[in-house]
C-alpha cells in the first residue's frame, strides 16, 4: 500500500477523523496509542514478518538506552556500543548477506571447490535502513546524555511513525520524538500546505518521474546502443530529474501526511540541482541522510580536526559507506567513491587556488558530475555500465528521441527549481484565503488534471528499495 | 476538534469523494486489475454522466496534448537532422521522385492478395533497395517473387526454415546447445546445461530480421538481455513493447490481441517472442461478469485470446515463441499457472507449423516444476535466480532466460553449423 495509492488516501482519510476525535476526548496519549496501532498495522500489509523484526529491534534499542542512562555512558559505553553493533547486524545480515555471500563464493571457490557459505533466503523488510539510522541516532543521543530516555510507548512510535516508516526523512530525537512526548495538544498548522504538497508530489512522482521514466530513462537504459550519444546524455539527464522527483515527491507526501496528523518532519531536499558545489549538493539532496552521515561517521571518525589530509581520507570513507548504504552491490560503493573523489578533488582546488568559480559555470558543472555518477547509481553491474559507455561511440545512430523538447524541459525545470519556493509561498497564501468548500474543489480539480496528463500505472517508488 | 481541523478534514473528505465519484469506473477496473476485488462489478456502469463543468475543464488538456504530440513529431525531426544530417530523411524522399507514386498501389495489392503468405512491406523493401526493378504481381507462394532467388535465406518465412528443418530435426537438435558453447560468454558457458530445446524452431535469424517482444513485467525485465545481445553481437532489431500488469485477463486495461494485430501490420517481423501470465491467475471480468479462474468456460475465453494472438501471427507468416510461464513461490500463482502453461502449450501445438512454447521451468529450477531461488549451477556455485517476490528474476535470472530464448534461433553467425552438418 503506497502513499500515493487511492487505497491508502481512503485510509488514511478515515483514520484522520478517528484521530482528531480521539484528540478532542482522551488527549495526546491515546493519539500516540491509535498512532503506534496504525503504524505497525500500515507495516503489517507488507508482511507481519518485518513487524516482528520491527519491535524486536525498537525494544532492544529503547532498552540499551535506558540502561546506558543510568550507567553514565561517558565512562560506561557499552550499552551504546552494543546497540551500534546489534542495529548494523540486523541490517547488516537482512540487507548484504547474500551479496557477501555471493562474492565470498566467488573468492572462495577455487579452494574449496564448493559452498561453504549457507543461503539464507532473506527478505529485506521495506524501510529497514531507515529506521536502523534513525534508531542508532537515538541510541547515541541518550549516550551522549544529550536527552533522557523515553518511554516505552514513545520510544516505539518513533522507530515505527508510519509516515517515516518507508523511506524516511531520519530525524533526530529532538524533532520527531520531542514531539511525540509534547504534551501540549496537536494541530494541524498549515492545512493549506499539507494540501500543496499533495499537489507537489502528485506532479513531480505521478506526472513527471512516471514521463521522464517512460520516455526517456528505460528506454534508454534498457537498450543503450539503440541510441545516439545525445540521447544517451539526455537519458542521463532525465534519470537524474527522475530521481529527484521521485524521492522528494515522496519526502513531500509524507511531510504532508505528518502535518495533517500535527507533526513537522524536517527538511530533506533543498533544490539540489540548484547546487554549484558537491558540498552544496549534499546539503540540499536528501539532507536527512547527509547530515546522519557528518553526525554518526564523519565527525567521530576525527572530521576536520586531525589535519587536512586526514579530513579527506574521513570524507572519502564517508561518502563510500553513504553509498553501500543505497544498496548491496559495487555500483553504489563506486557511486560513493565518486562523490568522495569529487569532493577532494573540489578541496584540493579550493586549497590551491582559493577561489571560487562563477555559478552560471559551477552549476552545470555540478550538475554534469552528479549525473555522471547517476549512472553508476543506476547500473545493475559492471557490464551494463560498459554497455551504456560504450554506446557513445555509436555516433551514427538515428535519433528517435526529441531530444530538443528535453532539453526545452530541463531548462524549464532548473527555472522551476529556481522558483519554487516563491511559488508555494504564493499559492498557500492565496489557498488560505479560500473557504474550506472552494479549497476542496480547486484541489481535486487539480489532481484530476495531473491524473490525466500523467501515464497510466501506479508507479513505485524508487527509494523504498533502499 | 478545534473548527479549523473540523475545516481541514471536511475540506478533504470532499475533495475525495468528488474523486471518488469522477473517477469511479477508473477506479473500480484499477482495483479489478490489480487487487482482484469487485470482480462481478460492472465498471463501465459506474461512471457517472460527467458533468458539463468538467469536459470543459478536460478539453483544453486534451487539445493541448494533441497540439503537443503533433509539436513532439516536428521537434523529433529537427533533433535527427541536426545530428545526423541527410541520413534522418524518410528514405523514400531520397528515393528517385518518380518511383514514388508507385508504392501505395503495391501495398494495397499485397494486402488484398496474399496477406498470409508474402510480408507485407516485402516489396516495399524491395523498391527502397532497387528501384528500377519493376515490382513483381505478389503470387499466393514465395516462388512467383522475383527477389526470392537472390535472397533465399532472407525472403524465406518462419513456414519454409521449419519445413526444412523437421526433416532434420535430430541434427536440429544439438544446434542451439553447440551455438550456446561456441558463442556465449564465459559466464552463459555455466548455463548451457540448463538451456536445452527439445524441439527448436530452428528459425534463422538475420541481421536485416526484426523481432517483436510483447509480456508482462517478467519480459520487462528478460527483454532488455535479448534485445541488446540481438543488437550487439548479431545487429538484428527487436522491439520491446512489454509492459507490466498486463496479461490476457484484462483486455480492458491492456489489450495485446490487438496490439499484437496493429504491430504485425504496422512492421514486418520475422518472428514474436510472448512470455506473460504472471497477471493471469485471476477470474476473467466479461460484461460484469466474473468467469472462475481455471473453469471451463474461463479457459475457452482464455485459449480465446491466446489464440487470437497466434492466428494473427500465423497470418502474417510470423514465428512465435511462446514462453511458458516458471513456477511461482506465492500459494496462488504456484497452484495456478500451471493452467496457463497448459492452454500456452496445448495452442502451440495446434500452430506447430509456425509456433513453440518454451518450458521456462525446466531452466530456472533444480527439478523443472518445483519454485528455486537459488539455482545450483556447476561453475558458479549456488546463484540467486529469483527476486524476493517469488515472482520476478534477478539479473541472473534474466540472463538465463535470455539464453534460452536465444538459443531457439540459429543466430548469423552460426549459420555454418547448419550446413557442416546437412
Amino acid at each position: 500500500m503506497h502513499y500515493l495509492s487511492p487505497e491508502f488516501a481512503l485510509a488514511f482519510l478515515a483514520f484522520l477523523w478517528i484521530y482528531w476525535t480521539l484528540a478532542a476526548k482522551f488527549g495526546t496519549k491515546a493519539q500516540n496509542i491509535l498512532l503506534l496501532l496504525a503504524s505497525y498495522g500500515f507495516y503489517a500489509c507488507f508482511d507481519w514478518r518485518f513487524c516482528m523484526l520491527l519491535i524486536s529491534f525498537s525494544v532492544c534499542i529503547l532498552a540499551l538506552a535506558q540502561i546506558a542512562e543510568k550507567k553514565h555512558a561517558l565512562k560506561q559505553r557499552w550499552p551504546v556500543v552494543l546497540g551500534v553493533l546489534l542495529a548494523l547486524g540486523n541490517l547488516g545480515v537482512f540487507k548484504y548477506y547474500n551479496f557477501f555471500r555471493e562474492e565470498a563464493n566467488a573468492w572462495l571457490a577455487p579452494i574449496f571447490h564448493s559452498n561453504s557459505l549457507p543461503i539464507l533466503d532473506l527478505l529485506m523488510p521495506v524501510g529497514i535502513s531507515f529506521y536502523t539510522f534513525q534508531g542508532i541516532a537515538y541510541l547515541v543521543t541518550i549516550g551522549r546524555g544529550e536527552r533522557t530516555s523515553a518511554s516505552w510507548l514513545n520510544g516505539l512510535l518513533h522507530l515505527a511513525f508510519f509516515p517515516t516508516l518507508l523511506a524516511g526523512p531520519i530525524c533526530r530525537p529532538s524533532e520527531l520524538l520531542t514531539q511525540i512526548e509534547s504534551k501540549t495538544a496537536r494541530t494541524i498548522h498549515r492545512p493549506e500546505l499539507a494540501l500543496l504538497l499533495i499537489i507537489s508530489a502528485l506532479v513531480k512522482k505521478i506526472w513527471l518521474a512516471a514521463w521522464l521514466a517512460n520516455t526517456w530513462v528505460n528506454p534508454v537504459f534498457a537498450n543503450p546502443d539503440g541510441f545516439h550519444p545525445v540521447e544517451l546524455v539526455g537519458a542521463l539527464f532525465a534519470y537524474g530529474w527522475q530521481l529527484f522527483f521521485d524521492f522528494s515527491g515522496y519526502t513531500d507526501v509524507v511531510t504532508a501526511l505528518a502535518l495533517l496528523l500535527g507533526f513537522s518532519l524536517p527538511e530533506n531536499f533543498r533544490q539540489p540541482y540548484l547546487a554549484t558545489n558537491l558540498s552544496d549538493f549534499w546539503r540540499r539532496w536528501h539532507i536527512t541522510l547527509s547530515r546522519w552521515i557528518r553526525d554518526f561517521i564523519y565527525i567521530p571518525l576525527g572530521g576536520n580536526r586531525s589535519g587536512w589530509w586526514r579530513a579527506q581520507l574521513n570524507l572519502l570513507i564517508a561518502m563510500v559507506l553513504s553509498g553501500f548504504w543505497h544498496g548491496a552491490s559495487f555500483t553504489f560503493i563506486a557511486w560513493g567513491l565518486w562523490h568522495g573523489l569529487g569532493l577532494v578533488l573540489q578541496n584540493t582546488w579550493q586549497k590551491l587556488f582559493n577561489a571560487s568559480m562563477p555559478n552560471f559555470f559551477a552549476l552545470p558543472i555540478t550538475f554534469l558530475f552528479v549525473s555522471c555518477g547517476w549512472l553508476l547509481f543506476r547500473a545493475d553491474d559492471y557490464e551494463s555500465l560498459m554497455i551504456y559507455l560504450n554506446a557513445f561511440t555509436q555516433w551514427d545512430n538515428l535519433p528517435s528521441l526529441n531530444w530538443l523538447g528535453l532539453s526545452l524541459i530541463l531548462v524549464i525545470f532548473f527555472a522551476g527549481a529556481h522558483n519554487a519556493q516563491q511559488l508555494m509561498a504564493y499559492s498557500e497564501i492565496h489557498l488560505r484565503r479560500m473557504q474550506w468548500w472552494l479549497q476542496a474543489l480547486v484541489f481535486s480539480l487539480v489532481a484530476l488534471a495531473i491524473m490525466s496528463l500523467a501515464p497510466a500505472g501506479m508507479p513505485g517508488f524508487i527509494y523504498f528499495g533502499f | 476538534m478545534g473548527t479549523s481541523i473540523t475545516k481541514t478534514l471536511l475540506g478533504l473528505t470532499l475533495a475525495v469523494t468528488l474523486l471518488l465519484l469522477i473517477k469511479a469506473s477508473a477506479l473500480v477496473s484499477y482495483w479489478q486489475q490489480s487487487r482482484h476485488i469487485f470482480l462481478h462489478t460492472d465498471a463501465r456502469a459506474l461512471s457517472i454522466p460527467t458533468p458539463e463543468f468538467l469536459s470543459a475543464f478536460t478539453a483544453p488538456i486534451n487539445s493541448v496534448a494533441a497540439t503537443s504530440n503533433t509539436i513532439t513529431a516536428r521537434m523529433t525531426f529537427a533533433g535527427q537532422y541536426l545530428l545526423v544530417g541527410e541520413a534522418a530523411l524518410p528514405q523514400v524522399i531520397a528515393a528517385p521522385v518518380n518511383e514514388v507514386p508507385a508504392l501505395p498501389e503495391t501495398i494495397t495489392l499485397v494486402a488484398d492478395c496474399a496477406p498470409s503468405a508474402m510480408p507485407a512491406n516485402s516489396p516495399l523493401t524491395t523498391v527502397q533497395e532497387n528501384p528500377q526493378v519493376p515490382v513483381p504481381v505478389p503470387g499466393p507462394s514465395n516462388e512467383n517473387f522475383s527477389g526470392a532467388n537472390d535472397q533465399p535465406i532472407n525472403n524465406a518465412r518462419a513456414i519454409d526454415s521449419v519445413a526444412t528443418t523437421s526433416a532434420n530435426a535430430s541434427t536440429a537438435e544439438k544446434i542451439p546447445s553447440e551455438d550456446a558453447t561456441t558463442n556465449s560468454t564465459k559466464a552463459s558457458n555455466t548455463y548451457t546445461d540448463k538451456i536445452q530445446t527439445t524441439e527448436p524452431l530452428a528459425l534463422s535469424l538475420l541481421p536485416s530480421d526484426k523481432l517483436l517482444l510483447i509480456g508482462d513485467s517478467m519480459m520487462q525485465g528478460v527483454a532488455p538481455h535479448i534485445v541488446s545481445k540481438l543488437r550487439r553481437k548479431y545487429g538484428i532489431t527487436s522491439v520491446d513493447l512489454s509492459r507490466q500488469s498486463t496479461g490476457l485477463s484484462f483486455p480492458g486495461f491492456f489489450d495485446w490481441p490487438a496490439q499484437v494485430e496493429a504491430s504485425l501490420a504496422e512492421t514486418d517481423y520475422k518472428a514474436l517472442v510472448v512470455f506473460l501470465g504472471a497477471n493471469d491467475t485471476w477470474d476473467i471480468v466479461l460484461k460484469g461478469h466474473a468467469l472462475k479462474f481455471g473453469t471451463e468456460p474461463w479457459r475457452e475465453v482464455y485459449n480465446q485470446r491466446v489464440e487470437t494472438i497466434l492466428s494473427t501471427a500465423e497470418a502474417k507468416g510470423v514465428a512465435i515463441l511462446w514462453l511458458g510461464a516458471p513456477p511461482m513461490e506465492r500459494e496462488d500463482l504456484r497452484l495456478r499457472v500451471p493452467v496457463l502453461n497448459e492452454i500456452y502449450r496445448a495452442a502451440a501445438e495446434r500452430h506447430k507449423a509456425i509456433a513453440r512454447f518454451i518450458d521456462t521451468g525446466k531452466t530456472l529450477t533444480a527439478d523443472g516444476v518445483t519454485f528455486t531461488k537459488f539455482l545450483e549451477l556447476p561453475e558458479r556455485g549456488s546463484i540467486m535466480v529469483r527476486a524476493n517476490d517469488g515472482i520476478h528474476f534477478t539479473s541472473n535470472g534474466q540472463r538465463l532466460l535470455a539464453e534460452l530464448t536465444l538459443a531457439q534461433f540459429t543466430l548469423p553467425d552460426s549459420t555454418h553449423v547448419l550446413s557442416r552438418n546437412p
